[in-house]
């Protein structure tokens, strides 16, 4: 697949060499690499574009908008059967709560699991990742009909609600999450820990003060992938939520896209932009983490 | 450090978790009388035992690690491990739309659905009101001078149709309203003579009895009110529901059964009137079949939660209660013409569209990494950062986004293209942009795990290689390859369970179509977990609970033995077991 002669020194300016040697050697790649920018970015130049216009044919066709519009925002806030503002707090605010709670829940196993040598441990641990073969979703059918019978009791927490599926959201929290952040908190030394329970800390002391803030790097990530989690995730919550006042910005957006296509599109596309916004924005600040994580996961195979 | 740990310990922490606890102490009392009166006893269970394991393990100073652990264990164990079970248990039902409740709510349900009006019902003027304690009740007179409209009315002659709502249900009322506000006089109010219509006295009166659900009473005639034409306007001792009221009374009204004097049933039909329905199928207890009045035929219990005519099992009573129906939705799924033709295409193309993508984003994602990966190249790390853009914006965004550039009439790509595919509505196109989508979706991941794998190679192996005389092809068949699929091989496993089950692609995109020739569920690009969620939650046409639950178990099956192989090579749970 690599064409190329030997492995290249990095080309001394002065001994510049042909195009066509150049071509040869690097200039294929930066086309390729173009080329497959182009196919990665064209999407959410589209959205950008569409979101700014409300002329159907330039949201189509074109990328640049002649007469840049915030039209499409505004009929966007202004729909009452569609409750766009609603459905973004919604979002945000479960996908924060989610979050937080996945983490406490999560690190809370992990400390257990790394600090504690007790009966169970590892049936525990293994029994934690078997459980994940069989993922929530795939018992989306009970789950409903669980629900069902929980409105019957607690109608706050039942069907249609947030909080409902949030805490279905937090029966995956400790799976694969508690392993992850549990794999960290092993590298953090127990001396540590030791010599504070020698100056008198209790469990919950070394916990909350010496562990968590130690292992924040791995808590982020969590956190964040959790939250992600939540904003995609459509199954689940579409089968919930019905009422538009209670939808998720992905059961909500689907209506949109849903409906009359091609008149709906300036609003979707900017309540695209936004919901987009704060995920790139996180993205982007943890994307060390991330990327990281990956590619070490994938190293160590 | 010592500060730091102070603001966690002490009289606060403990504050808090006996707050904690008895918020959970407080609301789970609170539940237990409408638990109790619900038989919301799965629920019940996990409340009473989540309770009790909180109580004790934040109060006793045994057990460490367990405080850690039990709320998530409880949270794991209500919403992942409970439901799993229960929808295990589903499988072998036949829960479905008109078999959702107990076999006494159905055979109740076919008794009052089969009430129709005959030719000697009697039709009533009805005037809602309520008794002394507030409760409703209906004053009831026979029509003796019959209204003709009120009787041949078509609305009236039909059953009734009562809906037999699930707990989830809202029960549909059939109420128009219409006309009904008036004063239910059955004789007309003329401009002529006004005596004419006045019957001379109170003997040629028809009784007026109280109706209320538990039968009707005949009321002492003195005790009738009535105006100046003889019709009934009230009752002494009972308060007229307020005409402004009736309206709100609405639902009351439609769900009110008064049983008749001979076993009919008095149901208001609109907001004046009542009329006297007969069953037209009859429940023999003792031989446990129903009868048909107009027929005489005989239904009997079918074993599968249904009453049916033995000579033709076609013809059902409807609603039919919940049954454990063994491994009927199984061999449903294999031999029902009905499904097991879409079935199996829908599994083909399950495992064709999770391949192909696997396979296709890989090779492309690592053919981009080598690309990339040449020392001397200018710009990588700008060309990565936005490669990676797709990874960054949530997934559910990009495929609403690609669905609207797909459309065939508007969409931007055929615009550019000046094309006019049916790219999300041929079947044959719609699998193409499901892959498509798909492979923009992951590239990005594949990308960046191949890149981090190929840096991760030492660059000894390859000079080796050459030294030995290998050629830049034969490096990367023979060193490169293999090290890079020791290395990403489970990550590759990992990324074909996770499109296997790809619903959101699937769903979002083409919401599983075009329509598929010979089902009305299955479309062109389903795959099997959105074919489930059709078959259990798809709009009109109906909720088979139990043949989704189990799908959803063979797509575990395929999943877990999958992931089972997986996870007993992974280094992780070696290392715990070692």
């Amino acid at each position: 697949m690599s064409a190329t002669t030997s492995p290249v020194a990095p080309v001394p300016k002065a001994a510049r060499r042909s195009f066509g040697r150049w071509f040869k050697v690097l200039g294929w790649r930066h086309l390729v690499a173009l080329g497959a920018i182009a196919f990665a970015i064209l999407p959410v130049l589209w959205v950008v574009s569409a979101a700014f216009t409300t002329d159907p044919t330039i949201s189509s066709g074109n990328l640049l908008p002649r007469q840049p519009t915030t039209d499409n925002f505004t009929t966007l806030f202004s729909n009452p059967d569609q409750p766009y503002l609603k459905w973004y707090l919604n979002t945000m605010v479960l996908a924060t709560v989610v979050a937080i709670f996945t983490v406490l829940i999560a690190a809370g196993a992990a400390y257990a699991f790394s600090r504690f040598r007790f009966k169970g441990r590892r049936v525990g641990m293994v029994f934690l990742l078997l459980v994940q073969m069989f993922p929530q979703f795939l018992a989306i059918v009970a789950i409903y009909l669980l629900m069902a019978q929980v409105s019957d009791v607690f109608a706050g927490v039942g069907l249609d609600t947030l909080t409902g599926l949030g805490l279905v959201y937090l029966g995956g929290a400790m799976g694969v999450n508690a392993w992850l952040i549990k794999g960290f908190f092993d590298t953090i030394p127990f001396e540590i820990d030791e010599s504070a329970k020698v100056d008198g800390a209790t469990h919950g002391q070394v916990f909350w003060g010496i562990i968590l803030p130690l292992a924040a790097p791995v808590l982020a990530v969590v956190g964040l992938l959790s939250f992600i989690f939540t904003i995609n995730e459509f199954l689940i919550a579409s089968t919930l939520l019905q009422s538009p006042g209670t939808k998720t910005l992905a059961v909500g957006l689907r209506g949109f896209i849903d409906q009359q296509y091609s008149e709906n599109w300036g609003p979707f596309a900017a309540g695209a932009l936004l919901a987009a916004i704060p995920v790139v924005i996180l993205f982007i600040f943890l994307q060390k983490f991330i990327v990281g994580g990956l590619t070490q996961g994938s190293v160590k195979g | 450090m010592q500060a730091m740990i102070s603001r966690f310990g002490g009289m606060p922490a403990m504050i808090l978790k006996l707050v904690f606890l008895g918020l959970v102490n407080a609301l789970a009392i609170l539940a237990f009388p409408t638990m109790i009166s619900t038989q919301a006893w799965l629920i019940l269970g996990i409340v009473i035992a989540s309770t009790i394991a909180l109580d004790y393990l934040f109060l006793t100073k045994k057990f460490i690690p367990a405080k850690y652990v039990i709320i998530g264990a409880i949270f794991l164990t209500a919403f992942q491990i409970i439901p799993v079970i229960y929808n295990i248990s589903i499988a072998f039902t036949n829960y479905s739309t008109g078999h959702i409740g107990t076999q006494p709510e159905a055979i109740e349900a076919i008794v009052r659905d089969s009430a129709a009006q005959t030719e000697n019902s009697v039709t009533y003027d009805m005037i809602p009101a309520t008794d002394s304690g507030g409760d409703l009740v209906l004053i009831l007179t026979p029509q003796v001078f019959a209204d003709e409209a009120a009787v041949t009315d078509p609305a009236t002659t039909e059953p009734v149709e009562t809906e037999f709502g699930g707990t989830d249900e809202p029960v549909e009322t059939e109420f128009d309203g219409e006309g009904t506000t008036d004063s239910a006089s059955p004789v007309p109010s003329g401009d002529g003579d006004m005596n004419v219509a006045t019957p001379a006295d109170d003997t040629s009166y028809p009784p007026t009895y109280i109706g209320t659900p538990e039968g009707i009473d005949e009321v002492e005639p003195s005790t009738v009110q009535r105006d100046e034409f003889g019709t009934v306007t009230g009752v002494e001792g009972y308060t007229n529901v307020p005409e402004s009221d009736l309206a709100s009374n609405d639902a009351a009204l439609a769900g009110y059964d008064v049983p008749g004097p001979d076993g009919g049933l008095i149901q208001p039909q609109g907001l004046s009137t009542a009329v006297e329905l007969e069953p037209t199928l009859v429940y023999d207890p003792v031989a446990d079949t129903f009868t048909s009045l107009q027929t005489g035929t005989v239904y009997t219990d079918n074993g599968e939660g249904s009453y049916t005519d033995p000579n033709n099992p076609d013809d059902e009573l409807l609603p039919g209660w919940r049954e454990t129906v063994g491994f009927k939705n199984f061999f449903r799924i294999f031999s029902d013409p009905d499904i097991s033709g879409p079935f199996f295409i829908v599994f083909v193309w399950t495992f064709v569209y999770a391949i192909v993508t696997v396979l296709l984003t890989f090779a492309l994602g690592l053919g981009l990494a080598i690309v990339m990966n040449k020392p001397g190249m200018r710009g990588q790390r700008v060309y990565r950062s936005l490669l990676v853009i797709p990874y960054a914006v949530p997934a559910f965004l990009s495929i609403l986004v690609w669905a609207a550039l797909l459309n065939d009439d508007f969409g931007a790509i055929n615009q550019v293209l000046g094309t006019s595919i049916p790219w999300l509505f041929d079947p044959t196109w719609a699998k193409v942009s499901c892959i498509l989508v798909n492979l923009w979706l992951g590239l990005p991941y594949m990308f960046l795990i191949s890149t981090g794998a190929l840096q991760a190679i030492p660059s000894e192996l390859q000079e080796a290689a050459r030294v030995d005389g290998a050629r830049n092809w034969q490096v990367f068949r023979l060193v490169n390859l293999p090290l890079l699929l020791v290395a990403l091989t489970p990550l590759l496993i990992a990324s074909f369970a996770f499109n296997f089950n790809n619903f959101n692609n699937i769903y979002l995109l083409t919401g599983g179509g075009p329509a598929m020739d010979g089902s009305n569920v299955a479309g062109a690009t389903d795959i099997l977990i959105s074919y489930t969620y059709k078959v259990a939650f798809a709009a009109g046409k109906g909720n088979d609970y139990g043949l989704a639950a189990a799908v959803s178990i063979i797509i575990f099956m395929i999943v877990g033995t999958i992931s089972a192989i997986s996870f007993s090579r992974s280094k992780a749970i070696r290392e715990e077991r070692a």
